[in-house]
C-alpha cells in the first residue's frame, strides 16, 4: 500500500467536519440580519405565506358569507312569512276601519235624524239583468210595509215593493217601473223621476218651461209621503227639450250607485223631516257624501269646467265635522247641498 | 195512487231545484261575485221541460216555473209567464227541425234558451210590459248566455236522475214523434 496514496473523499469529509464549526461561528449574526442567500428565500416565503394567507382569507370569507347568506335565507323566509301576516292583519284592520266608519257614519245619522229608520242589509238582486231590485234581510215581522222609501246615507236608493215575512223586495230607482216625485233643488221645478240603466235615471213630466241645467241637483219632494222632503236623488247630466210638447226631460245620474250597496235604511216614518229647511239654517250641514257628486272649486274660486248651477253656487264655507267623515273625502258642498251624516241638528233618537 | 204520488214527487223535485237555482243567481252569487252578471241558473229547468215533456205538462211546468221565479224579479208575473211561454215554444219548434241525443245539445239549446229569454223580455216590454226597455244591458245578456250552458251538463244528469226515482223514464231522446 502506497503511504502517500489518499483517499480524496475522506479527506474532503474531513474538512468539511472539521469546517462546520467554523461555518456555525461564521452565520452567527445580529438579530434581523439575513445572510445574502436567504434573502430570496425569505422573500419567496413572504409571498407564499401572504399569497395562502389571502387565499385562506377569501375561503373563510366565501363560507362565512355562505354561511351567513344561509342565515339571511332563513330569516328572509321569517321575515316575509311575517311581512305576508302583518299584511293580511292589515288589510283585515283597513276592511274593519272601513266598515267602522261606514257603520258609524250610518248611525251617525240614525241618531239625529227625525226619521225612523231600520237598517237592513242587501241579500241578493233581480232575477233579470233589465230590472234593477234588490232583496234586504227585513221583512213583515220587522214592521215593513210597501212603498217605504229605502235610502243611504248619500241618497234615495228606491222604495219597498214587494213584502215577505223576513225579506222584501226594493224598487230601486234606476228601474224604469220605478217612480219618485222629485223637485229641481236650485228652482224647485217638479217631475217623476223613473229609471233608464244601470247608472241613469230620467226626470220626467217637467214643465217645458222650467229653468232646470246640467249639475243642478235633483231632490225629493216628500210629497209621496215616504221620503223626507230635500232628499238627494242625483245630478242632472243632460236636459232634452224636443220641438213640441208641454214638457220636458232631463237625464240624471243617482246620487246612490246600485252596485255599491250594502247597506240601507228603511224609512218606517219620515217624520216630516224637511233637509230643504236646515239647508236655510245657520247649521253647518257636511255632506259627506254628496260631496263626491259635487264638483271642486277652483282654489282661485274660478269655476271653469263646472256646469251653469255649479258656477253660481257660492264657495265651500265651513269645514264639517271630521269624526263623522270617512278617510280623504273632500267637501265642496254649495249653500243648498244637504249633509246627511254630520247634520247636528234634529232630535236624537236611539238605535231601533 | 203510487203514480200519482211519483208524479207529484218529480214535480215537488224540479220546482224544489228550480228554486234553489234561482236563489243561487239571484242570492248566493250576488253575494260572493256582487252584480257581475250569474248564469241563469234555472234556464236549464226550463229547457228541460221544454224538450221532455207533452204539451200540456209543459204548459203547467212553464206556469209553475213563472210562479216560483215571479217572488225574485220586478218583472210582472204575467209578462214572466209570457216570456216563458214563448220560449218553451221556441224550444219544441226548435226541436222538430232538429235534434240530437246527449248533453251536448241540451247544453247548446240552454245557451240559446238564455240570450232568447232577454230578446223575449226586450221584445214583450215593448208590446205588453208597463214600461218598454229602451236601455237594455246585453253585454250582461251574453255574458249570461256564455255562462248558462256551462251548468247545463251536470243539471242535465241530475233532471235525468230525478225522472229514473220517479219512474218517468228517461228522456226520450228522438220524441219528435210524441209532440
Amino acid at each position: 500500500m502506497n503511504p502517500f496514496t489518499f483517499d480524496i473523499r475522506k479527506i474532503l469529509i474531513a474538512i468539511f467536519i472539521a469546517a462546520l464549526p467554523l461555518l456555525s461561528i461564521n452565520m452567527q449574526r445580529g438579530p434581523g440580519e439575513d445572510p445574502w442567500y436567504v434573502k430570496p428565500i425569505s422573500t419567496a416565503v413572504s409571498f407564499l405565506n401572504s399569497t395562502y394567507s389571502g387565499f385562506t382569507s377569501e375561503v373563510r370569507g366565501t363560507t362565512s358569507m355562505y354561511l351567513k347568506l344561509m342565515g339571511i335565507k332563513r330569516q328572509n323566509q321569517d321575515l316575509q312569512k311575517e311581512n305576508a301576516e302583518l299584511r293580511a292583519k292589515l288589510a283585515a284592520l283597513t276592511e274593519l276601519k272601513i266598515k267602522y266608519d261606514h257603520l258609524s257614519q250610518q248611525l251617525d245619522f240614525k241618531q239625529k235624524t227625525n226619521m225612523e229608520l231600520l237598517a237592513a242589509k242587501v241579500i241578493g238582486r233581480d232575477l233579470s239583468p233589465d230590472h234593477y231590485s234588490i232583496r234586504i234581510n227585513r221583512g213583515a215581522e220587522h214592521g215593513l210595509k210597501r212603498l217605504q222609501g229605502v235610502i243611504t246615507v248619500e241618497g234615495v236608493v228606491g222604495y219597498v215593493f214587494k213584502i215577505d215575512r223576513t225579506s222584501s223586495q226594493v224598487l230601486v230607482l234606476t228601474d224604469r217601473s220605478a217612480a219618485i216625485d222629485a223637485i229641481v233643488q236650485r228652482t224647485r221645478a217638479r217631475g217623476l223621476v223613473s229609471g233608464k240603466s244601470a247608472t241613469a235615471c230620467r226626470l220626467r213630466y217637467l214643465e217645458r218651461a222650467d229653468d232646470i241645467t246640467a249639475g243642478d241637483m235633483v231632490v225629493t219632494s216628500g210629497l209621496q209621503g215616504y221620503f223626507p222632503k230635500g232628499f238627494p236623488i242625483g245630478r242632472i247630466t243632460s236636459v232634452h227639450k224636443t220641438g213640441y210638447g208641454i214638457s220636458q226631460e232631463a237625464e240624471i245620474t243617482p246620487v246612490v250607485a246600485p252596485a255599491n250597496l250594502e247597506e240601507v235604511f228603511v224609512i218606517l216614518d219620515s217624520g216630516e223631516e224637511d233637509f230643504s229647511e236646515r239647508l236655510d239654517g245657520d247649521d253647518d250641514f257636511g255632506p259627506p257624501l254628496l260631496s263626491k257628486q259635487n264638483p271642486e272649486p277652483a282654489p282661485d274660486g274660478g269655476s271653469e269646467g263646472k256646469p251653469e248651477a255649479a258656477k253660481d253656487a257660492p264657495k265651500p264655507e265651513t269645514p264639517h265635522k271630521p269624526e263623522t267623515r270617512g278617510a280623504g273625502e273632500t267637501n265642496a258642498r254649495g249653500p243648498r247641498q244637504v249633509s246627511l251624516a254630520a247634520r247636528g241638528a234634529g232630535r236624537p233618537r236611539g238605535p231601533r | 195512487m203510487r203514480e200519482r204520488a211519483l208524479v207529484l214527487a218529480n214535480v215537488i223535485l224540479f220546482g224544489m231545484t228550480t228554486l234553489l237555482l234561482a236563489t243561487v243567481q239571484t242570492s248566493l252569487w250576488f253575494q260572493i261575485l256582487g252584480w257581475f252578471p250569474a248564469p241563469a241558473f234555472w234556464i236549464p229547468v226550463l229547457v228541460y221541460i221544454s224538450l221532455y215533456r207533452a204539451p200540456v205538462e209543459l204548459v203547467v211546468g212553464l206556469f209553475a216555473l213563472s210562479a216560483i221565479l215571479s217572488p225574485m224579479t220586478v218583472m210582472p208575473g204575467s209578462l214572466l209567464f209570457m216570456i216563458c211561454l214563448l220560449l218553451g215554444g221556441a224550444i219544441r219548434l226548435i226541436k222538430q227541425r232538429f235534434y240530437w241525443a246527449g248533453s251536448s245539445y241540451f247544453m247548446m239549446m240552454s245557451g240559446i234558451a238564455a240570450l232568447a229569454w232577454h230578446v223575449f223580455h226586450w221584445l214583450g216590454s215593448m208590446v205588453a210590459g208597463p214600461e218598454p226597455l229602451t236601455s237594455p244591458e246585453v253585454s250582461d245578456w251574453l255574458i249570461q248566455a256564455l255562462l248558462t250552458p256551462l251548468t247545463a251538463p251536470p243539471l242535465h244528469e241530475l233532471f235525468r236522475w230525478f225522472d229514473r226515482l220517479t219512474d218517468r223514464g228517461q228522456p226520450a231522446e228522438a220524441s219528435v214523434d210524441r209532440l
